[in-house]
């Protein structure tokens, strides 16, 4: 019914991160490098200073 | 219904058709559950107990429908039944009087010859009859309109697939039209052609193979992602992570498949345990495809 990482509290979009990284970690090296750089996350975090 | 509350000074000359109803505001005193508890020429309005103030002059039409009429002449049927359609009142003729309240009986106006009411119970208002006897007959002609196709039923004419294949990264197929294809889904395999039923799957790791037009199956392993069938016929499969055949390394994923392993055995508590498992099944699907 439920699958077991949801019963242990984990959500989907984690479920996808490990599969994803566990597949970038089985790639030939040529190819891992421009995975790697495509995954890395491209958010940055700015937060306003308080004067 | 509302409670009472005082209308705007002026509202009663500001508003000689009634429209507003007696609390000063739309819709009328007359709604109950967006009905209309007052008909057509009714020389009344009916008010719930409590919500009529008897400083505010009765209006001669109905306030809800906000419109007058010339006040159709009532005989001792009609205030019975509460309608004047010639209709229905051939139809309930010999119904009998429905016993009203006294509130209906002090604030109706009925013509000096007919019968006062039935003091019987507390009902007050005019009868509510059902509604499929309000119906005109060129109203139950109507029929709903024809409903769209149903999933259990085939398909009108030839149907293509227009199949959307991408990763974040890459696009493989953008309405393209194939036969075929499999999925690897969370619960469970299946393949996918024209027609298919609408769906929403999350995939798990596994193979996507792809089979075109000429027959040609092309393979690629997704790590995750979702599918969906539209009921156009339109598929689309997004990846997170796809690698076609020739770039995965079959004893990478081998050692990889042991690591997590071992993970998954020393692992402290539930959370730490479910993510070796997910590793461990990801490299498990990865072996099990090279080889």
């Amino acid at each position: 019914m439920v699958s077991y990482w949801r019963q242990a509290g984990i959500s989907y979009i984690r479920f996808s991160q490990i599969c994803a990284r566990a597949v970038r970690a089985a790639m030939k090296p040529q190819f891992r490098d421009e995975a790697e750089r495509a995954a890395a996350a491209n958010v940055k975090i700015v937060k306003p200073k308080k004067e | 219904m509302w409670a009472w509350r005082e209308p705007r000074p002026g509202a009663w000359a500001a508003d000689p058709m009634g429209t507003r109803g007696a609390q000063g505001f739309l819709p009328g005193p007359g709604w109950a559950g967006g009905r209309c508890l007052a008909r057509r020429g009714d020389p009344t309005v009916t008010r719930a107990a409590g919500n009529y103030s008897p400083q505010q002059p009765p209006r001669p039409a109905c306030l809800a429908l906000g419109t007058t009429r010339p006040s159709i002449p009532r005989g001792p049927a009609s205030l019975a039944l509460g309608t004047t359609s010639p209709s229905i009142l051939r139809a309930l003729r010999f119904l009998p009087a429905r016993p009203r309240g006294a509130l209906w009986a002090s604030q109706s106006a009925r013509l000096p010859a007919s019968p006062a009411p039935l003091a019987l119970g507390a009902r007050s208002g005019p009868v509510m009859l059902p509604a499929r006897l309000l119906l005109r007959p060129a109203a139950r002609a109507l029929r709903p309109p024809p409903r769209a196709r149903g999933y259990a039923e085939a398909a009108a004419g030839p149907v293509q697939m227009a199949f959307t294949f991408a990763s974040p990264t890459q696009v493989f197929y953008n309405g393209a039209n194939v036969k075929q294809v499999d999925v690897p889904t969370l619960t469970g395999s299946f393949g996918i052609l024209a027609a298919h039923v609408p769906t929403l799957q999350v995939l798990r790791p596994g193979i996507v193979t792809v089979y075109a037009e000429d027959g040609t199956a092309s393979k690629y392993f997704v790590s995750s992602g979702s599918v969906t069938v539209n009921a156009d016929s339109s598929v689309q499969l997004l990846a997170e992570e796809v690698a076609s055949m020739d770039m995965l390394d079959l004893a990478a994923a081998k050692s990889n498949l042991e690591k997590a392993l071992s993970e998954l055995t020393a692992a402290p508590d539930e959370v730490a345990k479910a993510e070796a498992q997910i590793r461990v099944e990801a490299n498990e699907a990865l072996v099990k495809a090279l080889e």
